[in-house]
């Protein structure tokens, strides 16, 4: 589902200017990722995006249609959103039960629902938890649940805020396949997230933010390779510091496989 | 190693209760004053366990079922009373904002609701707190709202209210991993000050390339055992880090796939941190080339 | 956001000096005498003179009168319109819309009633615009009150601005997953369970990080505490507070006893 965001502004009741004329174009099927400093704004665009903020000025389309006038719970047949704390959103006594709950209010069809939560049980590395209660698993599972629970929904676009803070090398790995399965899916994905390594790996496209604008939207391979000299504050990925020093012709790679790569050729 | 230990665990083995399999088993540690220690591990490894003992919470705090000895400046963490452990051992957690104690109006109080706590004398209460505040880098936000701070400079608020009370041994268990990249460095920096003006310095992160950079020694944990102690630059590209779930950086993992893509034999020790990868790829390119 | 502890307002002077638990003595004198000590309009307009006084003698006067118009406003429009048509002892018609008409006797029941609930705002305000909470808390630790019922007291005042950014973030949550909590009143009851269980079994898993923080603190040492803020109660203010109360639960009995025979 393509995504076209027409120059929005979002203004807090307080004043404060969280958006300033953002505008940005998502492909369908693409891969974008968010980045900036906490209060830059990208959190607020994502929940505009979702409808739960409605911008000042400008409007986003969604397919060519505008969400200005959608309702939070139809556009949840659309947009998912997979928030940075499980435990806002947990409440259920069993696993199974709770990655159900979002199917269920979509209305989806008994056999489909089964389908559904089962996929994203397996995605999440969750298919042996199904009769545990949520609270005697470790925070990083929970938030594996919330991610279930946002996959079962199917929607066309799927947001992702902070998706592996706190996840440990397994569970990141599984995040990589989870990242791919929406791919195949031909889903759209937006990550929010402060992990420039997976930023570079997954994303197609990257937009930086900046009090409120979006100040830079590009290859990751090629804005992280000028990120010393735009973003200081930054640590940039490991694979393009790697890549600095080690390949020849201002070659940068996006992946371990690709530094390979480009290194044997 | 002619200066006594200031922690020592020996053969320490704990069962939280009520919990159905050891969260620590057969630790043995010895750390040395001044020294910066990282402690790696999956998740439920028994990090943050590791954190809470030697914090001095294990058996008082946690309750369940413990075995060994762990000592701190040679007295057994166990017996330590709740007025003298916090002059000896500070922890500061992952979340800032749930650090907060909840009875302070402002930063310069948060930092006093410790040493209020101990009884300390309001004269040098005044210094303790001043110094806290220079430390940490947050003197110019002294009067402000603790609610109103970014999560690292709250995070480096926790660290100011444990370092007041002057305790040599400073623990964090993933201090880090909630924060931005800005709070990140703040945050990493002020640990690394600590370390340098003398404390004793243990960190839990999932952060491998900071931990392989600044750390002296690393201990890595997997189901509640040590799986290997070392130096980060040494250990940490071993093959069991990566198949216990710690995982490598991405620079091991290079050149691991180079090795075998290439097929060449493989050299006494994988890269761990950026330098020693510009290294290892520059003498490899090198022997390809002759 | 709106953050109940730092309703103080920095300031200097005789009244910010007084001993929190004095101010404190001032406002359930006052909420006494207001409800129960004798006397009816003219009562409340000599409290509501002290109080302005005292107001004026702070330096808080516009802040306290603007701040208890911006709460009281609401009320004052629904009563005047509600007890103007409806007070049983209407009977001076100022003027009638339809079959409705408006009264004198029910304008005034109205302005009467909110002015009782204004004058105790009003002393409540003065003490929490001139008090910080955390010296309030102190004021408490050191008067003998265990550390333990202070922090239950005053803590849940700092975490309400916490509590509120999480029940935002669940309703968020639970409306990305499809919830309709903006439909009729049938579907916000069912709503209220996804919203309300979260909130609770957060606060629950949050309790073992908070006594833990606590516990690196120092909150459980025993002995004798120190205070960063020297708050000294002086003879003449314990004095002072007994009399408050005092005079005041005398006046209240004579109050009690007086409508029993009047009425």
């Amino acid at each position: 589902m393509e995504i076209n965001i027409n120059h929005i502004s979002f203004q807090y009741p307080n004043g404060y200017p969280a958006l300033r004329d953002v505008h940005l174009n998502i492909p369908s099927e693409q891969h974008i990722a968010l980045i900036g400093h906490n209060g830059c704004g990208k959190t607020t665009l994502a929940r505009c995006i979702k409808g739960l903020l409605h911008p000042t000025n400008g409007e986003i389309l969604l397919d060519g249609k505008s969400i200005r006038n959608e309702k939070i719970s139809s556009l949840a047949h659309k947009v998912g959103f997979v928030f940075q704390h499980p435990d806002d959103q947990i409440f259920h006594q069993t696993v199974y039960q709770e990655v159900a709950f979002g199917p269920k209010n979509l209305g989806m069809s008994g056999e489909v629902q089964v389908e559904k939560i089962k996929e994203a049980l397996a995605l999440t590395g969750l298919e042996n938890e199904k009769t545990t209660h949520p609270y005697d698993l470790s925070l990083s599972a929970r938030k594996r649940i919330a991610i279930a629970s946002t996959l079962a929904m199917d929607t066309d676009i799927i947001i992702f805020d902070e998706p592996t803070a706190g996840m440990d090398h397994k569970e990141l790995t599984l995040m990589k396949v989870i990242f791919q399965e929406l791919r195949n899916k031909k889903k759209t994905i937006i990550t929010i997230s402060h992990d420039m390594d997976l930023v570079l790996e997954q994303s197609d496209q990257l937009a930086i933010m900046a009090a409120g604008q979006i100040v830079k939207v590009g290859d990751p391979v090629i804005l992280f390779r000028d990120m010393e000299e735009n973003f200081s504050e930054m640590v940039a990925p490991q694979m393009v510091r790697l890549s600095q020093r080690v390949l020849k012709n201002n070659k940068t790679a996006k992946t371990v496989d690709q530094f390979v790569d480009f290194l044997i050729q | 190693m002619s200066t006594p230990p200031i922690i020592q665990l020996d053969e320490v083995h704990f069962t939280y209760s009520g919990g159905s399999h050891s969260a620590l088993s057969a630790i043995t540690l010895s750390i040395q004053p001044g020294e910066i220690i990282g402690i790696i591990g999956a998740n439920g490894a028994g990090k943050s366990t590791l954190c809470y003992l030697l914090a001095g919470l294990i058996p008082s705090f946690f309750n369940g079922n413990f075995s060994g000895t762990a000592t701190i400046n040679d007295k057994e963490i166990a017996n330590i009373d709740a007025n003298k452990l916090p002059y000896l051992v500070g922890l500061v957690l992952q979340n800032s904002r749930l650090q907060l104690s909840h009875m302070c109006n402002t930063v310069y109080e948060e930092v006093a609701f410790g040493l209020e706590n101990l009884g300390v004398p309001r004269e040098i209460m005044l210094k303790k707190i001043d110094q806290a505040l220079k430390m940490t880098g947050i003197s110019h936000m002294a009067e402000r709202s603790p609610y109103t701070l970014s999560g690292g400079e709250q995070q480096r608020l926790a660290i100011a209210s444990i370092l007041a009370m002057d305790s040599p041994v400073l623990i964090f268990d993933e201090p880090t991993s909630l924060l931005d990249p800005v709070g990140r460095r703040e945050v990493l920096s002020v640990i690394m000050n600590l370390s340098k003006s003398g404390h004793t310095i243990i960190i839990a992160e999932n952060h491998l390339e900071w931990i392989a950079e600044y750390t002296d020694r690393v201990v890595a944990l997997e189901a509640g055992k040590i799986l290997v102690q070392g130096d980060p630059k040494e250990i940490m590209s071993l093959p069991e880090i990566q198949s216990s779930g710690i995982g490598w950086t991405r620079f091991t993992q290079a050149s691991a796939l180079y090795l075998e893509k290439t097929k060449s034999g493989s050299p006494n020790r994988l890269p761990i941190t950026l330098e020693q990868a510009i290294h290892f790829f520059q003498t490899e390119q090198g022997n390809h080339g002759n | 956001m709106f953050e109940p502890h730092s309703l103080y307002i920095t300031g200097k002077g005789t009244f910010y000096s007084l001993h929190p638990l004095t101010k404190l003595s001032g406002v359930l004198a006052v909420a006494l005498l207001v409800f129960l000590g004798p006397g009816e309009t003219e009562k409340i307009i000599l409290i509501g003179l002290l109080i302005f006084l005292t107001a004026v003698w702070a330096g808080l006067l516009l802040p306290s009168i603007k701040t208890t118009i911006k709460l009281l406003l609401p009320l004052l429009i629904v009563l005047v319109v509600v007890q103007g048509f409806f007070y049983p002892q209407n009977t001076t018609i100022l003027f009638s819309l339809g079959k409705y008409e408006y009264a004198w006797e029910g304008f005034l029941y109205a302005l009467f009633v909110t002015a009782r609930i204004g004058v105790i705002l009003l002393a409540s305000l003065l003490f929490l615009f001139s008090t910080k909470l955390s010296d309030f808390s102190r004021a408490l630790t050191i008067s003998g009150l265990s550390s333990g019922l202070v922090y239950l007291i005053v803590s849940p005042i700092y975490m309400l601005p916490d509590f509120a950014d999480r029940i935002h973030r669940i309703r968020e949550s639970q409306q990305s997953r499809g919830l309709d909590i903006e439909g009729n009143f049938l579907v916000r009851i069912k709503a209220l369970f996804p919203l309300v269980a979260p909130l609770i079994l957060g606060a629950l898993v949050e309790t073992e990080s908070r006594a833990l923080i606590l516990e690196t603190r120092a909150f459980n040492a025993i002995g004798k505490r120190s205070s960063l803020v020297e708050i000294y109660l002086s003879r003449r203010e314990r004095v002072l507070q007994i009399l408050l109360l005092t005079v005041a639960l005398i006046l209240s009995v004579i109050g009690i006893i007086e409508r029993a025979l009047f009425l």
